[in-house]
């Protein structure tokens, strides 16, 4: 039945899937790799929020918000996905190849550096704390648009937010010590 | 201005997006509070350091494989939205396709209250079409009566696109506009042809209009036996 339908809406001059999330795939994208911390998971979680908003074809047509209701597909999913797995592994980003050594700082070398350190950070946080910390502090989404997002009331997401700063201060400044440990060794 | 304010507020602080009143106070406030200075430069750090964080592009390719991967990837229908669409139809028409019958006609009909329709109204169509076999690259062509416009498609008598028709029930769902005017107590017209593997096949599909309010409870009742039916009769 998809099929079907999707090829009819396929031609569709003013409702094609395409047409709707094509303007939303960059953004996806972009969140997905700040929730997820790789390329490979990011665009594998992106597919995957493809095929469920496809699958609800229908409702995204007559949705007020289609940005929200995609943010909020993606932000599920993200949940769901990494729900079982309780602690990430440290991102890939920190593996031995890609280190710089510190004598070599370069500026180039220096936004790898902060860049690598983020995702470290947030690996450490759960994957709500990480996805409101993106949201709220890189992307400017208000505790408002997170309430409708992430179906919590603002009180709880503001205490959340609080924790995962908190957290992600604390970490932040300990990581370049602790990077440096790593080149020492 | 107190503490509290700046506490709520600081990323519009970091970031410079209060109005030059607020400014105004929160640099006041912070002459004389060593703690909320403390605790913006160490929030600026954070936002800055966040800030850091750099994202990959999607490449177009990469896009687009990703859209392509939908339609090649789809899974069967599950029961449920199978039903949902049938409940979501005010206007249905019901086929049935097999190669080795001439023409099979079907038409639902349920009860008219009205005749001519004063106010165009937008409903959905629920083509069902029923094969003995899988049909991966079956072309279908639909002529659309003139009564009615098919939603986005408005003008065009006849559309042809590729189906991939699974063993069983296919169910094509098409939004139609029907404009002000159209006696809704006629019969009108859809032919459909499904060519597979160079096998061709005309069928007649005869509808009754039925407004949105007066149809949907109806067309779940009438759609559920006259399949069973046909397919005993053609049996
Ligand atoms: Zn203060």
């Amino acid at each position: 039945m998809n099929k079907v339908v999707s090829l009819l809406f396929g031609n569709n001059k003013q409702q094609s899937f395409e047409q709707i999330v094509e303007p939303y795939l960059n953004l996806m994208f972009k969140v997905a790799y700040q929730y997820t911390g790789n390329t490979e998971d990011a665009e594998d979680l992106v597919q995957e929020v493809l095929a469920e908003l496809f699958k609800n074809l229908t409702k995204l047509q007559q949705a007020e918000k289609t940005k929200a209701w995609i943010m909020r597909c993606l932000y599920n999913k993200f949940v769901d996905q990494y729900r079982q797995q309780k602690s990430r592994p440290l991102i890939d980003s920190l593996d031995d190849e890609q280190q710089i050594p510190l004598t070599q700082a370069t500026p180039e070398h220096e936004l790898l550096l902060t860049h690598q350190q983020v995702l470290a950070g947030l690996s450490q946080l759960n994957s709500n704390q990480r996805a409101l910390v993106t949201m709220h502090d890189i992307n400017g989404y208000t505790l408002v648009e997170l309430a409708e997002i992430m179906q919590k009331p603002v009180g709880t997401l503001k205490s959340d937010l609080h924790r995962a700063r908190a957290k992600l201060k604390i970490l932040f400044n300990l990581q370049p010590s602790d990077i440096q440990s790593r080149h020492c060794m | 201005m107190n503490c509290e304010f700046i506490h709520q507020n600081i990323n519009d602080v970091c970031q410079g997006n209060l109005t030059s009143l607020e400014q105004q106070k929160v640099d006041a406030h912070l002459t004389n509070c060593p703690e909320c200075q403390h605790m913006l430069e160490q929030h600026q750090a954070y936002l800055t350091k966040l800030a850091g964080l750099q994202t990959p592009e999607l490449s177009a390719d990469k896009k687009q494989q990703m859209l392509n991967k939908l339609n090649t990837n789809k899974a069967a229908s599950s029961n449920n939205s199978f039903i949902k669409g049938f409940a979501a139809a005010s206007v249905l028409f019901l086929s049935v396709f097999l190669f080795n019958q001439q023409q099979v006609n079907s038409v639902v009909e349920t009860p008219i209250a009205q005749n001519i329709n004063i106010e165009a109204f937008t409903t959905q169509v629920s083509l069902v079409i029923y094969v003995p076999e899988d049909m991966p690259d079956a072309d279908l062509q639909l002529q659309i009566p003139d009564e009615v416009e098919l939603v986005g498609y408005e003008g065009l008598a006849q559309l042809n696109w590729p189906v991939a028709l699974k063993k069983g029930a296919n169910v094509l769902q098409l939004p139609i506009e029907v404009p002000e005017g159209v006696d809704l107590n006629q019969t009108i017209q859809f032919i459909a042809n499904i060519n597979n593997n160079n096998t061709q096949k005309d069928f007649e599909l005869e509808v009754k209009l039925v407004s949105p309010q007066l149809g949907a409870a109806d067309s779940v009742f009438n759609l559920t036996n006259p399949t069973a039916n046909d397919f005993n009769n053609l049996g």
